[in-house]
């Protein structure tokens, strides 16, 4: 059951990015990359090679219909490795919460932090690859700034129609 | 030997990621291949079809300014009709009737959906194939040239504008005649240069660049833009000329394919060795 809903949640996630958020925002100034969600919400327990891939496949999918030739590909894949560091940033100072602690209990203002961190960081590396030089790096920073405020603010609003159900 | 088996399963989790994500960039290099682009046309097509409803609404809600655009366009096609010219001929004894062929028709098509903040840019058209559209034909839009078909599926295509490094046509100063590579830069979608123009070329501020008959995908004289400034190369040898684009990408919503019936005969003479 709880594979079957997380299949739909990832299609769901996949369905928005591609047909809703690639188009219609600000003619693609911000662009919200919010299928990252997905790799960040995935427990942190569960095996890094299991979360790698499923990035690759994800990332993969985006590409194909949006022609980022393997951009996003390499950006998720990125996020997935970095993610359980990331984790423990936030887990940092609770000494109660251990590795296996899901993302739920480590509160809302820390969980908040770290899907923020997750995204900018996402974007941040999305759009660094596409540009393929890192010259220019503040309407760089600031892009990926905006774009990812944009996304959690999606992310939010997807996740709270996740949980009323 | 029982060392080196250690420290690979003791670094397994980062051998894979280099793995997958060496793959990624691979993929990320290796832009241009034949299975991307049949791969591109099939995906075109699905993502066409769901982006046509949209585009729909977008064109409807548009419809007031661009019909002031297409009323501009017939002002200026009816102004090079041969009624709107003076027939005169000084004591000629022969009558010149039409000696002109028909080069170039044109397909119009509605732009369904378009990028112009990102470094490779792409706009879908609704016509495909099936409207007789191929690849490497050129688009040109109410204000000036737009780019060149790179897929194409069933009913619809993939347009390259000139708006994505990937892209380069000739393009000719009208005053002087010079000419040389117009190339994007990555950085503002109403801008772009053009290189190689010689030191020499007397290049002003606000000259007209337009579309020489060198490129193959448009007809002579189609509008660029304006010159905006010069600079010299790098090399010192040669000036780069930045024009301010004619076309403005954000709004873009009608274009034009262009079909030209001599290609196959030129292209004929092109392959000899």
């Amino acid at each position: 059951m709880n594979l079957i809903k997380s299949i739909f949640g990832l299609l769901t996630l996949l369905f928005l990015q591609i047909f809703i958020f690639n188009n219609f925002l600000f003619d693609g100034y911000l662009n919200p990359y919010i299928y990252i969600a997905f790799i960040l919400f995935l427990p942190p327990r569960s095996s890094v090679f299991y979360t790698l891939s499923l990035a690759f496949l994800i990332g993969a999918i985006v590409d194909v219909f949006e022609g980022g030739y393997g951009v996003h590909t390499a950006a998720s894949v990125f996020i997935a490795f970095l993610k359980p560091l990331i984790f423990r940033i936030f887990r940092a100072g609770n000494n109660e919460l251990s590795e296996s602690s899901d993302i739920k209990q480590l509160g809302l203002l820390r969980s908040l932090a770290y899907v923020f961190t997750g995204l900018f960081l996402h974007h941040f590396i999305l759009f660094s690859i596409e540009n393929f030089a890192l010259d220019n790096l503040l309407p760089l920073l600031m892009r990926s700034l905006y774009s990812s405020i944009f996304s959690f603010t999606f992310v939010l609003l997807y996740q709270l129609w996740n949980y009323r159900r | 030997m029982r060392y080196f088996f250690l420290l690979l399963k003791r670094s397994r989790v980062l051998l894979y990621f280099l793995l997958l994500e060496s793959i990624a960039f691979a993929w990320i290099i290796n832009k241009r291949s034949y299975q991307r682009s049949q791969f591109l046309s099939a995906t075109t097509e699905i993502k066409g079809n769901f982006q046509g409803l949209a585009a729909q609404t977008k064109a409807y809600l548009n419809l007031k300014e661009e019909n002031e655009q297409l009323a501009r366009e017939n002002i200026r096609l009816r102004e090079s009709l041969d009624e709107s010219f003076i027939f005169q001929n000084f004591g000629a004894d022969t009558i010149n009737s039409r000696t002109y062929k028909q080069r170039y028709t044109y397909v119009d098509a509605q732009v369904i959906s378009s990028s112009h903040f990102k470094v490779e840019n792409y706009i879908l058209i609704n016509k495909g194939r099936l409207s007789g559209l191929e690849e490497n034909m050129g688009v040109i839009g109410p204000s000036g040239v737009v780019g060149v078909i790179s897929n194409v599926s069933k009913h619809f295509a993939r347009v390259i504008p000139i708006i994505n490094p990937n892209l380069r046509i000739s393009a000719e100063l009208a005053q002087d005649g010079y000419f040389g590579p117009l190339r994007w830069l990555g950085e503002n979608y109403r801008e772009s240069s053009i290189q190689d123009i010689p030191p020499y070329a007397n290049v002003q501020t606000g000259d007209t660049v337009k579309t020489d008959g060198r490129s193959s995908f448009f007809p002579r004289g189609i509008n660029i833009g304006l010159v905006k400034s010069t600079s010299l190369q790098a090399d010192q040898n040669f000036l780069e000329v930045t024009v301010s684009l004619s076309t403005d990408f954000a709004k873009l919503r009608k274009v034009y394919v262009v079909k030209d019936l001599w290609i196959n005969e030129l292209d004929s003479l092109n392959m000899r060795p």
